[in-house]
């Protein structure tokens, strides 16, 4: 193993926990038959995400005619997808919001990507002959390109050796990376998974979103939908920055998932129009 | 500073003011038109993301811009209330650039050569037709287009900036 990856190995190590009401919320959501009382539950242990919950559930992006007032109300209303993308997204702020140089990304955009990846994991969901539910789909769309933090910074410099692999010797992103640094994002999002003690079915899309067919036999449908909605986000022109629409596509999808181009026109309209209201809700929050 | 107008996903605009800017960035599928006036130098642009406004008609009432058989009529009438009335035919030239595509045997994902392929058919039923192009291909684009010059830079991470 090269010192860079053995460096950012050590890394990671180092990285401050999730926040416990976001760990127990990744729990509470994997498990399909969750109830809003259990989020509810968790939730309530956290003053400082109820605030936000509430403050969310208020704002003029969703034009509500009454206020809403209670933790159970807010959960109902947001509904437990959003209420886990706002207790991620505030419990691991310093990773997402950062710009990422070696990406060329600016502040906040890989936390936009995530979000869109979420929103379209969600819907694809819905096209697994319920196999993967919308709960942990919308989780691991979060959480899948969460290694790019941490790999940023090694790649700044390293820039232009990824786009003379990729424009002279046919590598996609994620293949030059590994060329180049010695560990692709998904390797390390998937270590940095394991110190964060999430679960397997989650670790395994952060591991192989981008090769889905190497995913444990268990997780592979989730793994796959995650792979078509990190497309989708990248197609929507929210990818994370450079690295846009420079994966492989693995076209076997349709073994696990029965979607015609109709039912990809209306998901991109759809998540377009949502992140557009989400992102709207959320600047409103800030 | 030129004055500069930027342009988000499914919407249009267009500008004869002299030294103006249009911009739209990351288009990934979706697919920029561009239009230039030679006689009015009224320069517009179109951030196409769909190809049919069929799936949803409210949307396309909304934000006609979104979807190739409502944005070109809404993007000429823009033009011609910016500009007076603007060319027909030849004077008016036009150029598209977007539409990244991803290797989908089951041409589902294809939806940039779809959405250029759409355009391209919406365009001729007004006489027009793309006198350039930069289309398809694995990677996103940005696009800037110039009032004074009529230039149209494109740019993508990982290559230097270029014309069409």
């Amino acid at each position: 193993m090269s010192s860079i990856s053995q460096k950012i190995i050590e890394e990671v190590k180092v990285i401050p926990p999730l926040s416990r009401t976001a760990s127990d919320l990744i729990v509470v959501l994997e498990n399909p038959d969750h109830t809003v009382e259990e989020v509810v539950h968790v939730v309530s242990s956290d003053p400082m995400l109820v605030g936000q919950l509430l403050k969310i559930a208020n704002c003029a992006a969703f034009a509500r005619r009454s206020p809403v007032e209670s933790i159970g109300g807010a959960v109902s209303y947001l509904g437990d997808k959003m209420v886990i993308g706002i207790a991620l997204g505030a419990s691991a702020a310093r990773l997402y919001d950062a710009p990422l140089k070696g990406y060329d990304a600016e502040a906040g955009m890989l936390w936009s990507h995530c979000l869109l990846t979420a929103l379209a994991a969600r819907e694809i969901s819905k096209f697994t002959d319920g196999k993967v539910r919308g709960g942990v789909a919308y989780t691991a769309g979060l959480l899948h390109d969460i290694g790019k933090a941490i790999l940023s910074i090694h790649l700044e410099d390293r820039l232009k050796k990824v786009f003379d692999l990729i424009n002279n010797d046919s590598y996609d992103f994620l293949s030059a990376e590994k060329a180049v640094v010695g560990v692709d994002h998904c390797e390390i999002g998937a270590l940095l998974g394991k110190h964060w003690g999430l679960p397997k079915s989650i670790r395994e899309v952060i591991a192989h979103h981008h090769q889905p067919a190497e995913a444990a036999q268990e997780h592979q449908v989730l793994t796959y939908v995650v792979h078509l909605a990190d497309t989708v986000a990248m197609m929507s022109g929210v990818g994370t920055g450079v690295d846009s629409m420079r994966y492989s596509f693995v076209p076997d999808y349709e073994k696990f998932i029965s979607l015609d181009r109709d039912d990809l026109d209306r998901l991109l309209l759809m998540i377009s129009i949502e992140a557009d209201k989400v992102g709207r809700a959320l600047n409103e929050a800030e | 500073m030129a004055d500069t107008l930027m342009l988000g996903v499914g919407e249009y605009g267009a500008s004869v003011v002299r030294g103006s800017l249009i911009k739209t960035l990351a288009l990934g599928s979706c697919v920029a038109v561009i239009m230039l006036d030679r006689k009015t130098r009224c320069i517009g642009m179109a951030h196409v993301a769909l190809p049919d406004s069929k799936i949803s008609p409210e949307r396309a009432k909304e934000r006609p811009g979104h979807f190739a058989d409502t944005a070109i009529p809404a993007l000429l009438a823009n033009m011609n209330k910016q500009a007076g009335m603007v060319s027909k035919g030849a004077g008016l030239i036009v150029k598209l650039a977007g539409g990244a595509n991803v290797a989908d045997p089951n041409n589902t994902f294809n939806i940039g050569k779809r959405n250029a392929l759409a355009i391209r058919k919406v365009l001729w039923k007004y006489g027009l037709g793309p006198v350039a192009e930069d289309v398809g291909g694995g990677f996103s684009r940005s696009v800037a287009v110039y009032q004074e010059t009529g230039q149209v830079i494109l740019s993508s991470p990982g290559r230097d900036d270029w014309e069409i």
